[in-house]
C-alpha cells in the first residue's frame, strides 16, 4: 500500500510545474526573462527575477536575484540575495548570500556579507565583505 | 491560440512587482503583469495581465490587452482588448477584437492580407490618407457586411 501510494505523489508532483510554458495567462509572482531577450534598461522591484537573456541596465531589487549560466549582463546588481551562473559585468552588491556558480563569469567588484562560489568561477575585481 | 504564431513558444514574464525601463527586443512570448516604460519589440507574443501596464511602444505578433497600455501598438497578427483592457494610442493590426467594456483612445489601421485579398483590393493609392475606416468602407463590396473580415478571422 504505502508503495502505491508513494509512485502515485511522484508522478503527481512533477506534474504542477511545467504549466510555464502552456502560454496561458497565469499571474505570477516571479518574473522570468527569458533567453530570447536582449533588454537595455534598467528593472527594479520586490518580486523574485530570473534571468536567461541579455540586459544592459542595471538591476534594483528587493527580493532574490537569479542570474542563469546563459544570461549575460551589463550593469550594477543590488538584491539581498543572488545567484550568479552567467556572465556579468559590473558590480554585484548583496546584503545577504551570494552564490557565484562556478559557470559564472564576472568582471567587477563584489560586496556581501556571505559568499560561496563554485569550482571553475572566474572573477576579476574586488571582493569585499563587511557585515 | 497564440501558440501558433509565437516564434518558440519560450515565454518570459514581467511580475506585478517588477518595473522595468527601457527597451526589450527578443524572439519569445511576454506576458506582463507589472510595469514597462520604453519600448518592446518582440518575434513573439505580448500579453498585458490585469496588473500590468505598459507605458511603450509595442510591436508583436499577436497582442492580448487585459490591462493597460499608453503607446502605439502594431499586432502583426491579432490585437485583443479585452473588457478589463485600456487602450490609449494607435493600433494597426491585421485583425482586432475590441471587447465591450474595454477602452481604447486613438486611431486604429487594419494591416493588408498579403494573400487571402487579393485583386479585388486596389494598391493603395499614394494620395489617400492613413485614415484606413474610410478606404476599408469603399472596398468592401456592398453585400459583404462589414463585420465580415473580423468575423472570419476568430
Amino acid at each position: 500500500m504505502a508503495w502505491f501510494k508513494k509512485a502515485k505523489t511522484d508522478r503527481q508532483s512533477p506534474e504542477p510545474r511545467p504549466p510555464q510554458e502552456s502560454g496561458i495567462a497565469v499571474s505570477t509572482n516571479t518574473t522570468h526573462l527569458g533567453p530570447g531577450l536582449r533588454i537595455r534598461g534598467n528593472v527594479a522591484g520586490k518580486d523574485p527575477i530570473r534571468i536567461e537573456g541579455r540586459l544592459e541596465g542595471d538591476i534594483l531589487l528587493e527580493s532574490e536575484l537569479v542570474i542563469l549560466p546563459a544570461a549575460r549582463l551589463q550593469g550594477n546588481l543590488k538584491a539581498p540575495r543572488m545567484t550568479v551562473g552567467g556572465t556579468v559585468e559590473g558590480e554585484i552588491e548583496s546584503s545577504g548570500n551570494l552564490h557565484i556558480q562556478g559557470s559564472a563569469v564576472i568582471s567587477g567588484n563584489i560586496r556581501t556579507p556571505k559568499l560561496k562560489i563554485g569550482e571553475g568561477a572566474v572573477i576579476n575585481g574586488r571582493i569585499s565583505m563587511d557585515s | 491560440m497564440n501558440e501558433k504564431t509565437a516564434g518558440s513558444g519560450r515565454t518570459s514574464v514581467v511580475s506585478e512587482q517588477v518595473v522595468l525601463e527601457g527597451e526589450i527586443h527578443g524572439e519569445e512570448n511576454l506576458h506582463v503583469f507589472g510595469r514597462i516604460r520604453g519600448a518592446i519589440r518582440i518575434d513573439g507574443d505580448v500579453l498585458v495581465g490585469r496588473t500590468g501596464v505598459v507605458e511603450a511602444d509595442v510591436e508583436a505578433a499577436n497582442i492580448t490587452v487585459e490591462g493597460t497600455i499608453r503607446g502605439n501598438v502594431l499586432a502583426r497578427e491579432h490585437l485583443e482588448i479585452q473588457s478589463s483592457g485600456t487602450m490609449i494610442g494607435d493600433i494597426a493590426a491585421r485583425s482586432i477584437d475590441i471587447k465591450e467594456g474595454s477602452s481604447f483612445e486613438g486611431r486604429s489601421r487594419m494591416l493588408r492580407q498579403p494573400a487571402s485579398q487579393p485583386s479585388v483590393a486596389q494598391p493603395p493609392t499614394a494620395a489617400e490618407p492613413p485614415e484606413q475606416s474610410k478606404t476599408a468602407a469603399s472596398e468592401v463590396p456592398e453585400e459583404t457586411p462589414p463585420k465580415s473580415e473580423a468575423g472570419g478571422e476568430a
